[in-house]
Parts: C-alpha cells; sequence; structure tokens
C-alpha cells in the first residue's frame, strides 16, 4: 500500500478538516465512512468520466444530519452555510459564502444572491477555476470547467475539497503553473435531488465592499434567487473554514 | 524516510519512488483523466487505511511520504528578493540558515481562494510547538499591487499570520522574474465590464536556507498535512 496511505487526509470539506483537530472519537469510523462512500462515489465518476453531475447525496461534514434529496415542496434545500470572517477592512473588503444546495424535486438553478447592502455594497457568484489550462489539454481537466456553465463545470467543483489537491496536482506537475482564477458564473444548475456544493476552490458567493467587520459568530442574512423556487432566505454563520 | 537534504540533492520529488507518481508524469493521450483516476484511488486508499489502519494511520508522519511535491529540478530561488510593502526594505526569498521560508503569491482582493491557504497555514503553524513554528517565516508577494497598497496588503498578511511579511513591487518585471524563479505565474487583466480579473498560481513554497524551494503544496492541501510537511522539514532544514 502506497505510504501516503497514512498521511494524507485529503478532507472532503473546510469543517471536515477542523474536526480532525479534534475528533471527537466515537464518531470517526462513521465520518470516515461517509468520506470512503463519497470519495468512492467521486473518484468513480472521475475516473469515468462520467458527465452525470458529481453529487453526493450525503455530506461528510454535515454536522449530525443526514442530507436527504427532495424537499417537500420542491424548492431546494441549504444546509452548512457559512461566512468567511472579515476582521480587519483595511485588510480586505471582499470575501465569501458557502453552502450545500440540495435539489428538489426537480431541476433549479441559482441565478443570483443578495444581501443587506449594510453588510456588503453588491453580491455576485462565482466560480475558482483551475487555469489557464496546459496548452493542448483545453479540452479536458482544467479546461472543463472553464465555461462556467453546464454539468461539465458542475462535475469538476461539486466533489469536495478532495478535488482541490487533485485538480491543482494536475496542473501543478512539471509544465504546469497551478493558475488558479475566480470568474462569475451567471447561475449554478442544481439538479433535482442532488447536491452542489458551494466551497472554498470551487463556486461561492462573494461579497464585494463589505461594509463591516464579520466576525466569528456574526450572522448573515443571504438571499438566493432560483430560476424556479423563487427566493430563498437562509441566515449563515460567521466563522472560519 | 526520505530526508530533505537527499530531496534536494537529487532533485527529486518525495514521490519520486512511488510507482503510481511516476504513472501520472508518464505522457499519454488522456492525461487528465488517467491522473484523476490515479489521484482518485490514493485518496480512496488513504481513506480506506485510514478507515482500516484504525489509531495505527494517526501521528507516523515521520515513516509517511510527504503530502507535498518537489519539481525536477527544484527551483532555485537563491538571491531572489522583493521590496517589502512599504518599498523600503528587500525581503529574501530565501530562509535563514536552519529555518523554512514559505512564499505565497496572492493578492488581498481575493475572497476564496488566498484565504482559504493562508487560513489553512494559519492552522498549521498553530498546531506546531513554537520553537517549531518560530522556525518557520512567510512572505505574501502580491501578484496585484495596483490595487494592493502598502497598508492594505501588509494588513491582509498579518490578519493571518502575525509575523507574516509580504513583498510588493510595481516593476513588473522585476515580479515575473521572482515569480519565474519559482515556478509561478499569474496574470490580471481588465474584462468589457472594467472588472479586474487576476489569475496567479495557488500554492504555497517552502524554501530552505541554501535559496531551494525544497516542498510545494498545491491548492486546497490541508492544514493537517501541511503541519506535518513542515514539521519534517524542519527536522531536515536544521542541517542545511
Amino acid at each position: 500500500m502506497n505510504p501516503l496511505a497514512t498521511t494524507r487526509r485529503t478532507s472532503p470539506s473546510g469543517s471536515e478538516q477542523e474536526n480532525h483537530m479534534t475528533p471527537p472519537a466515537r464518531r470517526t469510523p462513521a465520518r470516515l465512512a461517509l468520506a470512503v462512500v463519497a470519495l468512492l462515489l467521486a473518484g468513480s465518476l472521475v475516473a469515468c468520466g462520467d458527465d452525470d453531475a458529481a453529487t453526493t447525496t450525503t455530506s461528510p461534514a454535515g454536522d449530525t444530519t443526514t442530507t436527504e434529496a427532495g424537499a417537500e415542496d420542491g424548492a431546494p434545500t441549504i444546509e452548512n452555510q457559512w461566512v468567511r470572517p472579515v476582521t480587519d477592512l483595511d485588510a480586505m473588503d471582499r470575501t465569501a459564502v458557502y453552502m450545500d444546495i440540495t435539489g428538489g424535486s426537480s431541476d433549479d438553478a441559482l441565478l443570483s444572491a443578495s444581501v443587506d447592502p449594510e453588510v456588503a455594497a453588491s453580491v455576485e457568484v462565482h466560480e475558482t477555476l483551475s487555469g489557464p489550462g496546459e496548452p493542448g489539454t483545453g479540452d479536458e481537466g482544467a479546461g472543463s470547467g472553464m465555461d462556467g456553465s453546464g454539468m461539465d463545470g458542475q462535475q469538476m467543483d461539486g466533489q469536495g475539497m478532495d478535488e482541490a489537491p487533485v485538480g491543482g496536482t494536475e496542473t501543478t506537475m512539471p509544465g504546469g503553473t497551478g493558475m488558479m482564477t475566480m470568474q462569475e458564473v451567471e447561475r449554478i444548475d442544481i439538479p433535482a435531488g442532488a447536491t452542489v456544493r458551494l466551497e472554498p476552490g470551487g463556486f461561492h458567493i462573494m461579497l464585494l465592499d463589505v461594509q463591516q467587520t464579520l466576525e466569528p459568530g456574526d450572522t448573515v442574512e443571504v438571499t438566493l434567487v432560483f430560476e424556479s423556487a423563487g427566493e430563498v432566505v437562509v441566515t449563515a454563520e460567521v466563522r472560519e473554514p | 524516510v526520505t530526508d530533505v537534504a537527499a530531496v534536494a540533492g537529487n532533485r527529486r520529488s518525495p514521490h519520486g519512488d512511488s510507482p503510481d507518481m511516476t504513472a501520472l508524469r508518464r505522457p499519454v493521450r488522456r492525461r487528465p483523466v488517467l491522473r484523476r483516476a490515479v489521484l482518485a484511488t490514493l485518496v480512496l486508499v488513504s481513506f480506506v487505511g485510514a478507515a482500516c489502519g484504525g489509531d495505527e494511520g494517526a501521528g507516523d508522519s515521520e515513516s509517511a511520504d510527504y503530502s507535498g511535491y518537489t519539481r525536477d529540478p527544484a527551483p532555485s530561488v537563491l538571491g531572489v528578493s522583493l521590496p517589502d510593502a512599504g518599498g523600503g526594505d528587500e525581503v529574501e526569498m530565501s530562509a535563514a540558515p536552519g529555518g523554512l521560508r514559505i512564499v505565497y503569491f496572492g493578492y488581498t482582493s481575493c475572497p476564496d481562494v488566498c484565504p482559504t491557504t493562508m487560513a489553512d497555514l494559519k492552522r498549521a503553524l498553530a498546531s506546531l510547538p513554537e520553537e517549531r513554528s518560530s522556525r518557520v517565516s512567510f512572505v505574501m508577494v502580491t501578484v496585484d499591487p495596483d490595487r494592493d497598497v502598502a497598508e492594505k496588503l501588509d494588513a491582509y498578511v498579518t490578519t493571518f499570520i502575525p509575523e507574516g511579511e509580504s513583498a510588493r513591487t510595481e516593476d513588473d518585471a522585476e515580479l515575473r522574474a521572482a515569480a519565474d524563479a519559482f515556478g509561478a505565474d499569474y496574470e490580471v487583466t481588465t474584462d468589457e465590464d472594467g472588472e479586474i480579473q487576476v489569475s496567479h498560481t495557488g500554492e504555497l513554497y517552502a524554501v530552505d536556507g541554501n535559496g531551494d524551494v525544497v516542498l510545494q503544496w498545491p491548492f486546497g492541501t490541508t492544514a493537517e498535512s501541511l503541519a506535518a510537511d513542515i514539521d519534517r522539514l524542519l527536522d531536515d532544514v536544521s542541517f542545511a
């Protein structure tokens, strides 16, 4: 077995990382099992180049609950929403909101988001991409998410944090530079019953011209606008990743 | 156990002995897919190993491989320096003897990638004993000097790494030369809407006292992996 086996704690999500610091012992096996399942799903999708959206029906990072696909009223459900802190407005005036969005009974799409203008002057939906890709491989790997739309792009970005080192390594092997870029997207497709993660290094809701410090423990009300379900308001906690 | 002197001396990746990693570099037609498959397998194996190994997997970083990787040959940044954010002193990219210098090319108007990496590094350093972390220095080089004025850049860096340094030059040739020395890249463009778009290498570089980039970490490397790698590197660079 590869020696990486014992240290490569590649984590499916930011919150999972924190849990590794002081994992509650009794829950660790369950978490690992969930992670293995999620990674199996992700791995098989990646390995096969499957065109289906990369989705997980359970969240390894989920606090105690399991994400069940399909809300009663058909609207997408939101979980694990959080906002990156802004503790010094002189240091940064932008931050990001992350969450897991699970599609309801029919396909939907996140079109835009907003917050109180006293929190941030404007809000955009963004995606971080690996790229520009290596010459000659622009149609694969780093290039597959470059258009920022459609299922292919989501496949690249919906797989949790484990995808980030993988993608990064891919473009940073000799000949690559691990370039990353961020761009606004018009929509994030939310297939029925599928969970799309907005997470570091992937999709995120960007708050621009932040007007007030956002300390850990604060909350921010975020209004999400879906194509079919309309407005959904969520309260996101400010916390460290 | 690969020691860093061997890594630097042989200009070889710590993963160089692994057949799996060798496979990653084999030029094949659908390289990205193969790489992803192999890497996904590695990740799977790691989790299976962790799940099955119980407590064995914890805390044995000494016998395990690095999470980061090196280039072949390892880049040398010996003698490379840039002005500090205030434009007063030069900031060396090499570590002090026996120390480790971690270098990042980023920008402050970056709400996703940069703060993720900075927060992970912050947690990694915080998890190490003080006598270890005190041997590690950090410098962030801005790739967006037009917007990253000195005060903002300094404040940004120290928000995450209190002792962190920042480097900034408006001379793009100088910045480009420094980035090239690391194998880093960046691009700042303005789109048709007037929005500034920044691309940059989202990696952390570890430099030893000889100016060798002994290890680098892709975006998304966890704080735990960073800490384990830094801890091991410190054992090795003490002999540099």
